[in-house]
């Protein structure tokens, strides 16, 4: 028997199958789509490759050709019929004569025949009748054939059979011998077959018998079945309508289903789902009524497993493949959600992905049901697009960097895996599955996505549901990359469409929802303005296109001069909100000054609005959202390059600026009384001292221009309203809760991704274990703490007398002390997480602060010092600034040299081996320090203004600091030597000019400062091992670097250091770890030694970089190398013992057991390379293993042969044995 | 140790020098880094590995420092023995060690064919 190729067989199954498959004779069956869906060529492939393992005998391989059609193809060849080809028979009057019934045939015969068949029959009775000459000759075959006819055949029959009887038994043995052996076994087997067969006509094939095997199993299970097996007698059944005949099989599936088999909590089974996507209790007694039994796998558990919605999503009954795809999309929906996350043994999403869901959905999309491509659009959407991250994407608009979008492409493969011999494939070169398991969105566009959601749009014009999930899946298309974005902005009539369709100038009013409309054409939709705000976000070009050449700013417009709340368009509230950011992204690019100029008069009446009537007592959140756009769209509008304030309404800025200021006072003395603040009236609050700071700002410079009144005004909101809120018990409780809405210092932040399959990767706003992010909680006060500490950090600059008043409520408070105390100990554990940028903002803010203050005490000093220092490689490449700032400030400056010279004075008085003249230097140089890692990281340019054409960034966080970035400059000089020893940071590595020498001697000094004084935060950067290895890398650096005087002493400092702190923590090297950035410890230690022995000068610190693998407590394999394959080396690693930093007893302890080294140790004394003038620690070692294993050693045999070797050797050696 | 980076100190002469040394170690005699034009790892290897013999050198250390050009550099730090007299210790030995190499092979070689006969021809 054979079967369809199913999901989760192997390759190894389907070449079993196969050989039944022909064992069995059978028509090869053509290779069902479902394989073809799975995408798997692979199988496909092995199967036909199969059949060439399986007939490697090549007589197979004859054999099975000659038998055409059973291997090779459909078309099976059949030998022309042996039936003899009557013509009609000739007539006289030219026509047939008239078939007439012969009216005796039905009397007097009992057999029930036709009346045809008996005239046949006695046509045949009487066959000898039709005359040799009347048969027309078609060839030898028939002639022979017809020769012969049944008599002729019946004549030779008994002539044989005559023939036979006159022969004896065994001439007849011998005769039958002779026939077998000349004849063909193919046509032998075809006899006997016709021997068993009785009965089978000469012109049956001897495929016949095989091909009713199936049919005769088929008949065994037709079987009666007991009757107490059915839920009905069967004679009941009969009398039932269109029952007449009973199929038992069908009879049975009427019985009461047996009670699920209870399952033990924690056995794996497979997951069950409900029509609605939710997961089925294992154990859930559900009625079948639900419809969610079926004759799957388990027919007694309610539900269907993924596998049985993926055979139904290709069903060809339309309603099951509806119901397939929007029970999958079910599904999807709740897993983007995070429901099932702790529930399921792998995570959904990556499982359904590289099921290939993909392509079922897209097939889906094109079919033309309306049902399905509903369904589909829906599933796709949920697939693709992550709705939670929508949302929260959404929250932060109106936050200092809410308008930036995150890049959701895929990451790059790791370098590491590319070197590992996969060159990297291009992607023209990758099948579309291929692809689409790297990167979905890619693979989406290959598949033409863009163009059939077009036509749908354009032509099909699909109903409300499936238009806003069309969208919804161009807004995750367009966040995947620029190039992305284009395809969908410049796919020829999509955005014509979208916008004449969904962003109408006129329109009907109604208060329904669109998805509840029966139709969405003509009406805005928000969505459609955040297709357009993400892809204007993508790309400056396209922006430019949406205004030129769409226009789009007319029908934005005349939302946003609609009266809120009475606009009239259904989800009204969120068009405006929508509106305003995208002319925000527009001004962004410095576009769309223009239209602000001429919208000035609706903008002032909008703000005069919110002016007066909005506070933080306002019900609901929509009139605060308002505001809070308003607001920063006119933030926006100051941001944009100088060139072009002269065409913004000045006379309008300066008029609105008073007011501005004053109301945001009065919201920040209203949020001092402790009413109960949502995340809109937060929100809005540092919305507006944003734009307060702001305005004060870019006034300043204007004409007309009152700056002294300015400065009151602002001064005045500062005393007034700002610090007395900051003292505020709202403050106090909002600094508190910073921690638990922390992101940044939240491990768990950017646990969200880990349910992202790898090719279609998102923001992770909902963490592993359902739980939105936590800054964006509700009741998250992070994005307005994070404007004050912003304002504050401008105010103390401006308004020195209150600088105390604002030091003793900030730095004294204790939520703020313990967040930056957090930062201190634990680091950023959620810096990678998008919304953790803020947060991020706000440390940088915060500690800068806390520079300008002259009596913070040591601890905080060391605390800030200490936070500043886990913060820095946190830091985005777009907000350098921040680095340069606390390069400035925490790291090297800022009073750090009395902070570290305390520091080591307390270490002095603990231990006095520690002093070192050379940490006073090092401490006294900290500028130059800081200086030469400024220019190391190019940062001594400040910020490069070039204009943006993006404003999106990378979702994933590339720091501009590797967290091993003092030891950078280090791996820098060898970096252009050797290719593989890549730093993590490419930027930085490749685009600087070999470092010089001062460069990598002021961070070896900032190394050792560190080493020294903070071991913590370097163990937190890198083991011990890596940073040994890193270290060694000036050894490895042209021009002997090593020697220099300089750089030598500090090296020999830092391993001292390095050694000491290993020991004392009790972190050992390991030479088997993973080092980051190094593919593998041995590698560089060849290197090393290869080096040592060409280049080294006999250097005492480069012997050390050798000896330390050699201990005895590490590998062998380090010691079988220097005895071994490079033994030249040991002539030269002439260290005095004397000099060794390690003790010696490392080496000698425990005794040395491997055989074939203590060999080694013995030919390399014997040959005289190691001698204790040259290489005493060698030969001490050496010497000591060998005689000790001749004392005390296992193999006495052995042990008797090493000293016969030593006594036969030089007069020295042998007088060790005595 | 003192400074030793710094370029050959006999380039200057149009017709290149079979040997020339390295800067940096103008004050002993005993250190030097000698530079072999036109010569590689063979002698390189080969003079090391002699030299490592010697029981008053400290160090001895060669490398071919850019495969596309053809120069050695052989480094030699003795005890008290000046580095050039090592060298040409050294060259000599090697040059010893060649010939007994040579005059060893061309006698075996004879005794083997007189025993075996002319006809039969090695390798």
């Amino acid at each position: 028997m054979s079967f369809r190729p199913k999901v989760g067989e192997t390759d190894e199954d389907l070449i079993r199958q196969n050989a039944e498959f022909l064992k069995n004779v059978k028509r090869k069956v053509e290779e069902t789509d479902k394989a073809a869906l799975e995408g798997d060529l692979k199988k496909q492939k092995a199967q036909e490759c199969g059949t060439d393992c399986i007939f490697n005998d090549p007589e197979v391989i004859l054999n099975s050709a000659r038998v055409p059609g059973i291997m090779l193809s459909d078309i099976v060849e059949r030998t022309p019929s042996a039936k003899p080809f009557r013509p009609p028979v000739a007539t006289t009057s030219g026509f047939p004569v008239v078939f007439k019934r012969d009216k005796l045939l039905s009397q007097g015969d009992t057999k029930k025949l036709s009346i045809f068949a008996k005239m046949h029959q006695r046509k045949s009775q009487q066959g000898v009748s039709l005359s040799a000459s009347e048969e027309i000759n078609l060839g030898a075959q028939t002639a022979i054939k017809n020769v012969f006819g049944p008599s002729e055949a019946q004549k030779i029959h008994e002539e044989s059979l005559q023939k036979l009887s006159q022969l004896s038994e065994e001439q007849i043995l011998e005769e039958r011998k002779r026939l077998l052996a000349s004849l063909n076994p193919e046509t032998l087997k075809f006899f006997t077959n016709r021997q068993k067969g009785k009965g089978a006509g000469i012109g049956e094939e001897p495929l016949k018998p095989t091909q009713a095997q199936p049919k005769e199993e088929k008949m065994l299970e037709d079987q009666p079945i007991p009757e107490e097996d059915l839920p009905i007698p069967i004679e009941e059944a009969k009398k039932w309508l269109h029952m007449d005949v009973v199929e038992n099989e069908k009879l049975k599936w009427m019985k009461k289903l047996p009670a699920p088999k209870p399952l033990a909590p924690g056995d794996p089974h497979p997951a069950r789902f409900d029509f609605e996507g939710n997961l089925m209790p294992v154990n859930a007694d559900v009625p079948e009524t639900k419809a969610l039994h079926h004759h799957g796998e388990e027919p007694e558990r309610a539900g269907y497993t993924l596998e049985e919605l993926l055979l139904f999503s290709r069903s060809s009954v339309m309603q099951q493949r509806a119901i397939g795809v929007s029970t999958i999309a079910n599904i999807l929906r709740l897993a983007k959600e995070g429901r099932f996350d702790l529930c399921l043994e792998e995570s959904i999403i990556p499982q359904l992905v590289s099921a290939g869901l993909f392509a079922v959905l897209r097939f889906s999309l094109d079919d033309a049901v309306m049902m399905v491509v509903q369904a589909a659009a829906e599933a796709l959407n949920y697939l693709l697009a992550s709705e939670p991250d929508e949302v929260c994407l959404s929250l932060m608009l109106g936050t200092t960097f809410g308008l930036q979008q995150p890049i959701l492409a895929c990451p790059p493969e790791p370098e590491e895996e590319k070197e590992k011999g996969q060159t990297s494939i291009e992607e023209g070169e990758l099948r579309d599955h291929e692809l689409l398991q790297l990167d979905v969105i890619k693979g989406a566009l290959r598949t033409d996505l863009v163009p059939r959601i077009r036509y749908l749009l354009e032509i099909i014009k699909p109903g409300p549901k499936t238009t806003l999930s069309l969208i919804e899946i161009l807004i995750r298309i367009a966040r995947h990359s620029r190039e992305s974005a284009l395809a969908i902005g410049r796919c020829p009539g999509l955005m014509q469409t979208i916008i004449s369709q969904f962003l109408p100038l006129n329109w009907e009013s109604t208060t329904k929802k669109p998805a509840d409309m029966e139709s969405v054409r003509g009406v805005p939709l928000a969505r459609a303005v955040r297709l357009i705000r993400i892809i204007s976000a993508q790309s400056k070009a396209m922006s430019l296109d949406f205004i030129n050449k769409f226009n789009i700013m007319t029908p934005i417009m005349a939302y946003l001069a609609s009266e809120p709340g009475e606009t009239g368009i259904p989800d009204g509230p969120a068009i405006l909100i929508e509106s305003f950011y995208l002319w925000q992204t527009f001004l962004a690019y410095d576009l769309g000054i223009n239209e602000f100029s001429s919208f000035s008069p609706v903008y002032g009446q909008l703000l005069s609005f919110h002016l007066t009537n909005t506070n933080l007592r306002t019900e609901g959140s929509f009139y605060q959202e308002h505001a809070t756009a308003i607001l920063t769209l006119l933030s926006a509008a100051l941001n944009v390059n100088r060139m072009h304030h002269d065409k913004l309404p000045r006379e309008l800025l300066i008029q609105v600026g008073p007011p501005i200021v004053k109301t945001t006072a009065s919201w920040i003395t209203q949020a001092a009384e402790n009413l109960p603040m949502n995340f809109s009236d937060c929100k809005l609050v540092g919305a507006a001292l944003s734009v307060s700071k702001q305005l004060f700002l870019v006034l300043q410079y204007w004409d007309g221009v009152d700056t002294m009144s300015w400065m009151s005004l602002v001064q005045n909101v500062t005393n007034s309203s700002v610090i007395p809120f900051i003292s505020s018990k709202t403050f106090e409780s909002w600094t508190n809760s910073m921690l638990e809405h922390s992101s940044l210092l939240d491990s768990e932040s950017t646990s969200g991704r880990k349910r992202d399959p790898k090719g279609l990767p998102s923001t992770g706003s909902v963490t592993y274990g359902q739980r939105i992010t936590s800054i964006l909680q509700p009741g998250s006060p992070s994005f307005a703490v994070q404007s004050i500490i912003a304002f504050l950090n401008f105010t103390v600059d401006k308004f020195p007398m209150y600088k105390q008043a604002i030091f003793d409520a900030l730095l004294k408070s204790k939520g703020v002390q313990s967040y930056i105390n957090k930062i201190a100990i634990n680091g950023c554990p959620g810096f990678d997480h998008w919304f953790s940028r803020t947060e991020i903002h706000l440390s940088a803010d915060l500690l800068n602060i806390a520079t300008k203050s002259e009596n913070l005490d040591s601890d905080h000093q060391w605390q800030c010092h200490r936070a500043a220092m886990n913060l820095i490689s946190c830091i985005r490449i777009e907000d350098r600034s921040l680095i340069t700032q606390l390069f400035n400030t925490w790291i090297f400056y800022n009073n750090q040299e009395e902070t570290f010279l305390s520091l080591m004075q307390k270490l002095n008085l603990q231990d006095n081996n520690t002093k070192s003249p050379l940490l006073e230097i090092a401490i006294n140089e900290l500028p130059m320090i800081r200086d030469a890692f400024l220019v190391a990281f190019k940062l001594n340019f400040g910020t490069p203004i070039s204009s943006k054409n993006t404003i999106s960034l990378p979702a994933e966080n590339d720091s501009l600091l590797p967290v091993d970035w003092p030891f950078l400059p280090l791996v820098k000089v060898v970096g252009h030597v050797q290719e593989e020893k890549k730093v993590e940071n490419k930027t930085s590595a490749e685009e600087h000019p070999p470092a010089d020498l001062s460069e990598v001697f002021r961070s070896l000094q900032w190394i050792f400062i560190l080493e020294t004084l903070e071991p913590q935060v370097l163990n937190k950067m890198l083991s011990p091992t890596a940073r040994l290895c890193r270290l060694a890398c000036v050894f490895l650096a042209e021009n002997c670097i090593f020697l220099e005087k300089n750089i030598s002493d500090l090296l020999k400092e830092i391993v001292g250091a390095l050694l000491k702190n290993q020991s004392l923590c009790g972190q050992d090297f390991d030479f088997d770890e993973k080092i980051p950035g190094l593919k593998d410890f041995w590698d560089l230690y060849v290197q090393l030694v290869q080096q040592y022995s060409a280049e080294s000068y006999g250097d005492k610190l480069f012997a050390h970089f050798i000896l330390i693998p050699l201990q005895q407590r590490f590998s062998v394999s380090f010691k079988n190398l220097i005895w071994g394959e490079l033994v030249e080396i040991v002539r030269f690693l002439s260290l005095p013992i004397e000099e060794l930093m390690i003790p010696i007893e490392n080496f000698l302890e425990p005794l040395e057991t491997n055989v074939a080294l203590l060999e080694l140790y013995l030919k390399t004394l014997r040959s005289g390379l190691v001698k204790p003038s040259w290489s005493p620690l060698l030969y001490k070692l050496s010497t000591h293993q060998i005689v000790q294993y001749i004392k005390q050693g296992e193999d006495r045999q052995f042990a008797a042969k090493l000293k016969f070797g030593l006594t036969s050797g030089s007069n020295e050696l042998s007088s060790l044995i005595d | 140790m003192a400074s030793t980076r710094g370029v050959a100190a006999d380039t200057s002469s149009s017709a290149e020098p079979l040997i020339s040394t390295l800067t940096g170690d103008e004050d002993n005699e005993t250190d030097r880094t000698f530079v072999f034009s036109n010569e590689g790892h063979t002698l390189g290897n080969a003079l090391r590995s002699i030299i490592a013999k010697y029981p008053d050198v400290m160090f001895c250390g060669y490398t071919v420092p850019h495969p596309a050009e053809a120069k050695m550099n052989l480094r030699i730090q003795a005890l008290d023995t000046s580095a050039i007299d090592i060298l040409r210790r050294a060259l000599t030995d090697l040059s010893q060690v060649c010939d007994h190499v040579e005059k060893t092979f061309i006698e075996k070689v004879a005794e083997f064919k007189e025993a075996n006969g002319e006809a039969m021809e090695i390798g």
